[in-house]
């Protein structure tokens, strides 16, 4: 599995190197293309550790301004989203901490100071198809919001970022043993929550 | 006692195939691992129900979207480009200092003996101790860096005050 992770790396490099670059120079269209093309993983991401679209609003901006900052420390082998997303991860521990809170696990229960977090629909054909995705798609989200961060956070990045599990590992600064236990566990929960929910 | 050692082996058998359930998912089994386990839930309806509650899952996890604040990605866009600037040109005046400072040195250097002379003759007419002409030289020296030090502190103190007013309002304004 390594041996995988690392020829898809050397397969990425030559992209990531241009971003690595583009970022040292602070190339600013390059910045406009890298904020335009992960506005919606981003966003994504850090709703799902906050729990609050305004908090992941407000970070979003941060996060780019820190990309700025210190885009000189991107060594253009790693991805790029895993080094976004450990960035995203420690503004949003900073903020955290300045609320008094020392880790994740004290979130915030969605809804708590804000607006709670409301899944959309996705891209639907029809307005009955885009109804029903809608009314599943909330329960889904309703769902999903009543997992613990650190679980959601996990379950985000390896099964929709598809990040490798070493990739994980370096973007939450923890072992992979943890990461690997953290995915179990909220495996478990997101199916439970889910069957509950169902029946 | 058989059909206990039965029911055990049984327990077995259904709490690896859910282990390799979820293993699957999360990094991958063994060509060994997937064929045992296919075999298993090709025969065991509960154990491949729990597949399908994984699959049905993970699926759910996939699809849920969320909505985007309108303008995000632009406003974000605008600040950065705005930061941007202001770092190119606080690395422009840091970079006029910075040959300043070494103008500055070069000829501090360069002018050390013909300082020192001066001092050693206005303490010998003005009948100064030898201490006091020393330390105007020490002066001479030290005077311009640390006033050069003072500017660049006061610059970088400013900078940050812009910064956190700017990153406060643009919070505003993005609301």
């Amino acid at each position: 599995m390594g041996g995988a992770i690392h020829l898809y790396a050397l397969s990425m490099e030559p992209e990531t190197r241009a971003v690595a670059r583009g970022l040292r120079r602070r190339d600013p269209e390059l910045l406009d293309s890298l904020i335009a093309q992960y506005e919606y993983r981003l966003y994504r991401y850090l709703l799902y550790l906050t729990g609050s679209p305004d908090m992941a609003r407000d970070l979003f901006q941060e996060t780019w301004l820190r990309v700025l900052a210190r885009g000189h420390q991107y060594d253009g082998v790693t991805r790029f989203e895993a080094w976004l997303f450990s960035i995203a991860r420690h503004l949003v521990i900073d903020l955290r901490r300045r609320k008094q809170m020392q880790s994740l696990d004290e979130m915030l229960e969605p809804g708590e100071g804000g607006r709670a977090w409301e899944p959309s629909a996705p891209d639907s054909v029809s307005p009955l198809t885009q109804f029903a995705s809608q009314e599943q798609s909330q329960k889904l989200g309703a769902a999903i919001a009543n997992l613990l961060p650190v679980y959601r956070e996990v379950l985000l990045l390896r099964f929709q970022e598809e990040l490798a599990l070493e990739e994980i590992a370096d973007v939450v600064k923890a072992p992979l043993s943890t990461v690997k236990s953290r995915l179990y566990r909220g495996l478990s929960a997101a199916r439970e929550l889910l069957e509950a929910q169902r029946s | 006692m058989k059909p206990h050692r039965n029911d055990d082996l049984n327990d077995d058998l259904h709490g690896r195939a859910r282990r390799l359930i979820d293993m699957e998912r999360v990094e991958g089994l063994a060509p060994a691992d997937q064929r045992w386990l296919a075999d298993h839930l090709a025969a065991c309806e509960t154990c491949a129900g729990r597949a399908a509650q994984t699959e049905a899952a993970l699926r759910a996890l996939r699809t849920v979207s969320v909505a985007v604040p309108g303008g995000l990605a632009a406003s974000a866009q605008f600040v950065v480009r705005r930061r941007s600037e202001e770092m190119r040109a606080q690395h422009a005046r840091n970079l006029a200092l910075a040959i300043g400072c070494t103008l500055s040195w070069v000829f501090g250097v360069a002018s050390a003996p013909l300082v020192w002379r001066v001092c050693a003759w206005l303490g010998a007419t003005l009948d100064l101790p030898r201490v006091v002409w020393m330390l105007g030289f020490a002066g001479w020296w030290f005077v311009p860096v640390l006033a050069m030090g003072l500017v660049i502190l006061w610059q970088r103190r400013r900078a940050d005050r812009a910064s956190i007013r700017d990153s406060t309002r643009a919070g505003w304004e993005g609301r």
